[in-house]
C-alpha cells in the first residue's frame, strides 16, 4: 500500500465509524412514511454536517450523515481519458445491478463516480464493522482494478495495432 | 404554471419552519483578524508551532463571511504545512482535547478547499495522528457542530 493511501483510508474508516450511528426515524412531514432523511433533506434539524476527505485534487470521499441514513460518495482517481472511460464503464456496470447490491445508490451524486446509501435497516441487518470494511475494501480494490484494466487495454491495443498493420508489410 | 403538483407548498407553512438558533457570533472583518494572522505568521517564522496552533484554534471567526474564513483557513494550512510529519504527534500532545476538536474541524473544512486538496497528504497525516491521540470524539463533535467555518 502506498504511503499516502493508508492515512486516507484510515481517515475514511474513522469517519464512517463515527457517522454510522443510525436509528429508525419516521418522517416528521408525511405520516406513516419513513424516508432516508439525507435523500429528501426536508427536515433540516436532523441532518448533520457533511464531510469531505480528500487525498488530492482527483480523489475524494463525501460522507453525508443524518439521523437514519448516511450517503457515501466516492470520486475515483482518473488521471487521463482512458481511466475516465474505464471508471465510467465500471461504475455503470455496478449501478445497473444496484438492486442486488443493497447499499449501492442507483445514481451517483453529482461530481462523484459512485455513491452508497446506508440506512438504519442496512445497519441493523448487517454488521457495522463489516459495512465499513466493505467500503474501504471497495476503495482499495477499485484503484487496482482500474489500473489493471488500463494495462490490459493498452496491451490489447498494441497487439491489435500490430496485427492490423502487419498486413501492410 | 407548469408542473404545479411538484411545487413544495409546505415550505411556506410558518409552523413548519426550522429556525436555527442564533449563536450571536461576532462578525469579524479581514482587518479585525489582521493582527492575529500576523501573530500566527510570527510564530511560524520563529518555528514556535505549538503557540501558532494554539492561537489558530482560539476564537476562530465563525460568524464572518466566507472570504474572511477562507483567508483565516489558509493561514491555518500554512501552520499545518510547516510542521514536519515526524513532529505532529509531539505537537498534538501539547494541545487540550477542545483544541484538537477545533483543529480536526479545520482539517475537515480545509479538505473541501482546493488549496487543502493540493496538500492532502499533510492534512491526512495530521488527521490520522489527531485521531490516534484523542480517538473518534472530534469527528462526532464535528458532525453535530453548529459553529461552522
Amino acid at each position: 500500500m502506498s504511503q499516502s493511501l493508508k492515512p486516507y483510508l484510515t481517515a475514511v474508516r474513522h469517519t464512517l465509524n463515527a457517522a454510522l450511528c443510525l436509528e429508525n426515524f419516521s418522517s416528521q412531514i408525511v405520516e406513516r412514511h419513513n424516508y432516508p432523511e439525507i435523500e429528501n433533506k426536508k427536515t433540516k434539524e436532523i441532518l448533520l454536517n457533511p464531510m469531505i476527505i480528500s487525498r488530492n485534487e482527483k480523489e475524494r470521499v463525501l460522507i453525508e450523515p443524518s439521523i437514519n441514513s448516511v450517503r457515501v460518495s466516492i470520486k475515483i482517481k482518473q488521471s487521463d481519458e482512458i481511466e475516465g472511460i474505464l471508471v465510467d464503464k465500471f461504475t455503470r456496470f455496478l449501478t445497473k445491478r444496484a438492486e442486488t447490491f443493497f447499499i449501492l445508490r442507483r445514481v451517483p451524486i453529482e461530481g462523484y463516480d459512485i455513491s452508497f446509501l446506508i440506512t438504519n435497516v442496512h445497519n441493523e441487518d448487517m454488521l457495522k464493522n463489516k459495512l465499513v470494511d466493505f467500503i474501504i475494501e471497495f476503495m482499495e480494490d477499485v484503484d487496482k482494478e482500474i489500473s489493471e484494466m488500463k494495462l490490459f487495454l493498452n496491451a490489447r491495443a498494441r497487439f491489435v495495432a500490430e496485427t492490423y498493420l502487419s498486413t501492410f508489410d | 404554471m407548469e408542473d404545479w403538483r411538484r411545487v413544495d407548498v409546505d415550505q411556506y407553512d410558518p409552523e413548519k419552519q426550522f429556525i436555527a438558533d442564533d449563536l450571536e457570533l461576532p462578525n469579524y472583518s479581514a482587518q479585525d483578524l489582521e493582527p492575529k494572522i500576523q501573530q500566527i505568521r510570527q510564530y511560524i517564522g520563529s518555528n514556535d508551532l505549538v503557540n501558532a496552533l494554539k492561537s489558530c484554534v482560539q476564537d476562530p471567526p465563525y460568524g464572518s463571511t466566507d472570504i474572511v474564513k477562507k483567508g483565516y483557513l489558509l493561514t491555518v494550512l500554512d501552520v499545518l504545512n510547516t510542521a514536519k510529519q515526524s513532529e505532529v504527534k509531539e505537537l498534538l500532545s501539547q494541545l487540550s482535547i477542545d483544541e484538537v476538536d477545533v483543529l480536526v474541524k479545520f482539517i475537515y473544512v480545509l479538505m473541501t478547499t482546493e488549496e487543502g486538496q493540493k496538500s492532502g497528504g499533510a492534512l491526512l497525516g495530521w488527521f490520522d495522528k489527531a485521531i490516534t491521540v484523542v480517538g473518534e470524539g472530534p469527528i462526532v463533535r464535528y458532525m453535530s457542530d453548529p459553529y461552522r467555518m
